[in-house]
């Protein structure tokens, strides 16, 4: 009853506050921003045109071609490269750096088999560039030649027509677009992760910790129900963000699922949370400790989730990972469920109760304060083993 | 263990260390039903924290503490919902209102939220800030803030109340009028306070113990204490010059006369009875400068009690 209490005035509380709320207000105005240039970048990307993120290359370099065909001459980006017929004195002029490459192509009418040969001076650093535009322009006239070749060879009957369609969108971007968006949505959970540390640490600040311990109510249950609140209240940012989205224009997979994913994700981001808070003295402690509080839900959280994507069948321990699966409309198996769950409760009964066993302790109240590594060794009992080899 | 009936705390040795420091030590105390007792000490001497383990914030390394039969061991949750504590600062919300403070409370309490509301403004009432309901506390002096804990602290109408310093810091008026508040809970609570100012505990308190380095030297009533180490009077007798030794072991010798310490050429002696004073003025004859007396204080004890333990 009395957690529920400390719960229900955390929210009260926090929701009152002016200064809360603006930064609420903030940080939703912000996401708003960032997801929408998030889409628009995402629009672009997927259109025709697309997006180069390399630098212009207009006008980088030279190359004389020898093509009698001509289509090789067609298809190269002339933008890139300066295009002019070889002719004696081309090689020369490669020798001299006067030109960046020189291809001679020879093409075989009956095979419609394509040759080529390209000579480059190493020595120029614009020469990889070069190579790079010869393979990817002679991958474009092998398509062609294809394509022309399976026109010309089809049969009257349309169900055996050979066709080449493209639908959707490259799957490099399809894994900038899950894991953008996965990561978009858990962004206001680790916003919100420090308001326990801001609850717990001004307790001590204010010295009003010592009142709320004196009430009938368990040091165990003031750490849940302090937590709880801030669950809530990020609950309510998630909620209020993922409607946004939707109106910005992200295409959500099962929103309710997901919404439950992340606040799942939040008790054990708000338990680290709690650990900071009762070992920290004060606020400045606190910020420290906060930084290695999102070291851990890198660690915990994000790493997997990359290592899934380099490595399929990789990093199922993260629920982001799992959402990510969910955008994908992939198959889930049961390891894939299972696992982010087993981190969720592992990494929550580790947090919350060694945030409760250290807040039990007078001397991380009161002081003199143990150092950590010694809490930690007390808190998972290997001092007794070590005192017992002692012994 | 139990309680005798009339006991509602019983403390038996009671030991709790801070890192190397001993703070209290081998510490006994009983605190009976409807009393008033003080417990004046210096700074470190113990009384934070044996107050703070009595209300279940701290925990014993050592010995037992009963209130009201309970052992703070096995029962802190109910022990807690007995006492109303008051620390040395009251460190209160200070975004909150008065009113939304004494309700968080009440609510923590498990006080019913039917009567919460007429509770908090009988509270309000009896510390004279019904007008400040609605304030917030950042806006209250410190007097005020002193008078809105204590109202925190009867909040749930605890049969136990803990003051911790309660006037420290405040000007003579705001300190006179708490007092007087303590005074109205006097006989009706079992009230237990602690207090560096001894005119206080002598005001106050129907018994005063004395605590230095974890334990207690000596607990009595205030009269009993006074009289006990100073008797009826203190002398104090200014010399023109040194008194012979001959004459200074003759007042020694006195039956009555204790406490005897001549210091930058002043005499002060304990006296028993008013009659002695002629005695010691013959004794002393015309070395004498000048002649005063006081009822003893309790600072005198206390100098005096924790002086004979040094």
């Amino acid at each position: 009853m009395a957690r529920w209490t400390i719960s229900k005035w955390e929210l009260k509380n926090t929701l009152e506050s002016k200064k809360f709320l603006t930064i609420f207000l903030a940080q939703l105005v912000v996401l708003f921003i960032m997801g929408s240039f998030f889409t628009s970048f995402m629009t672009s990307i997927e259109s025709e045109d697309g997006i180069n993120l390399n630098p212009s290359l207009k006008g980088f370099g030279s190359l004389d071609i020898n093509d009698s065909d001509g289509l090789f001459t067609k298809n190269i980006d002339s933008e890139i490269l300066k295009i002019k017929k070889a002719n004696t004195t081309s090689y020369e002029s490669l020798k001299n750096s006067e030109i960046n490459g020189l291809i001679n192509i020879k093409k075989d009418n009956k095979t419609q088999k394509m040759d080529y040969n390209l000579i480059l001076d190493y020595s120029d650093p614009k020469s990889i560039v070069v190579k790079s535009e010869v393979e990817s322009t002679s991958n474009k006239t092998s398509k062609i030649i294809t394509q022309e070749f399976i026109n010309k060879n089809k049969t009257t009957n349309s169900n055996n027509e050979v066709k080449e369609e493209t639908k959707g969108v490259s799957i490099p971007v399809q894994l900038i677009n899950k894991i953008m968006t996965a990561l978009l949505l858990f962004l206001p959970v680790f916003l919100f992760g420090n308001l326990v540390i801001d609850s717990i640490v001004g307790e001590k600040e204010r010295k009003t910790g010592e009142i709320l311990i004196a009430m009938p109510i368990s040091r165990s249950n003031i750490i849940l129900g302090k937590s709880l609140g801030i669950i809530c209240i990020m609950a309510i940012q998630l909620f209020l963000w993922i409607i946004i989205m939707t109106i910005i224009g992200f295409d959500l997979v099962s929103p309710a699922l997901i919404y439950l994913l992340i606040i799942l994700t939040a008790i054990p981001i708000v338990g680290v949370g709690t650990v900071v808070a009762v070992y920290s003295k004060n606020y400045k402690e606190s910020e420290i400790g906060s930084n290695f509080a999102y070291l851990v839900l890198v660690i915990i959280l994000i790493i997997p989730a990359l290592a899934s994507i380099i490595r399929p069948g990789f990093g199922t321990s993260s629920t982001i990972t799992l959402v990510i699966k969910i955008f994908s409309k992939e198959s889930l198996s049961l390891r894939d469920i299972f696992n982010p769950i087993i981190t969720v409760v592992v990494v929550s009964i580790i947090t919350y109760g060694l945030s409760i066993w250290m807040y039990n302790k007078d001397e991380i109240i009161f002081g003199p304060r143990p150092k950590i590594i010694k809490s930690l060794l007390k808190f998972l009992r290997i001092n007794k083993i070590i005192n017992k080899i002692k012994r | 263990m139990t309680t005798s009936p009339e006991n509602m705390i019983e403390i038996k040795s009671l030991y709790k260390k801070f890192g190397k420091i001993q703070a209290l030590n081998n510490l006994n105390l009983n605190i009976k039903k409807g009393e008033l007792l003080g417990i004046i000490g210096h700074n470190g001497a113990g009384k934070t924290t044996t107050i703070r383990i009595i209300s279940c914030i701290l925990h014993p390394d050592k010995g037992t503490v009963l209130v009201n039969n309970l052992n703070i061991k096995e029962k802190p949750i109910e022990i807690k919902s007995m006492i109303g504590y008051l620390p040395e600062e009251p460190n209160l919300y200070e975004r909150f209102t008065a009113y939304d403070l004494l309700k968080y409370f009440g609510e923590l309490y498990n006080v019913p939220s039917k009567t919460l509301d007429k509770r908090i403004d009988e509270l309000l009432e009896l510390v004279n800030m019904s007008d400040r309901k609605h304030d917030k506390i950042n806006t209250f002096s410190k007097g005020l803030r002193q008078r809105i804990g204590i109202a925190r602290s009867l909040i749930h109408d605890p049969e136990i109340i803990i003051f911790d310093e309660p006037t420290m810091g405040l000007d003579p008026a705001t300190a006179s009028s708490i007092r007087n508040f303590i005074l109205t809970l006097k006989g009706k609570k079992t009230i237990l306070l602690c207090t560096h100012y001894m005119e206080e505990a002598d005001l106050l308190c129907d018994r005063v113990a004395i605590i230095n380095h974890g334990e207690i030297l000596d607990i009595d009533t205030p009269k009993n204490l006074k009289s006990k180490i100073h008797g009826d009077l203190i002398l104090n007798i200014e010399l023109k010059k040194d008194v012979e030794t001959e004459k200074l072991n003759k007042i020694k010798n006195i039956d009555g006369a204790e406490n005897i310490e001549l210091m930058d050429n002043t005499l002060t002696v304990s006296l028993s009875s008013e009659d002695l004073i002629s005695k010691i003025i013959t004794i002393l004859d015309n070395n004498i400068k000048s002649v005063n007396t006081k009822k003893p204080t309790l600072n005198d004890v206390f100098i005096q009690r924790i002086k004979n333990e040094q």
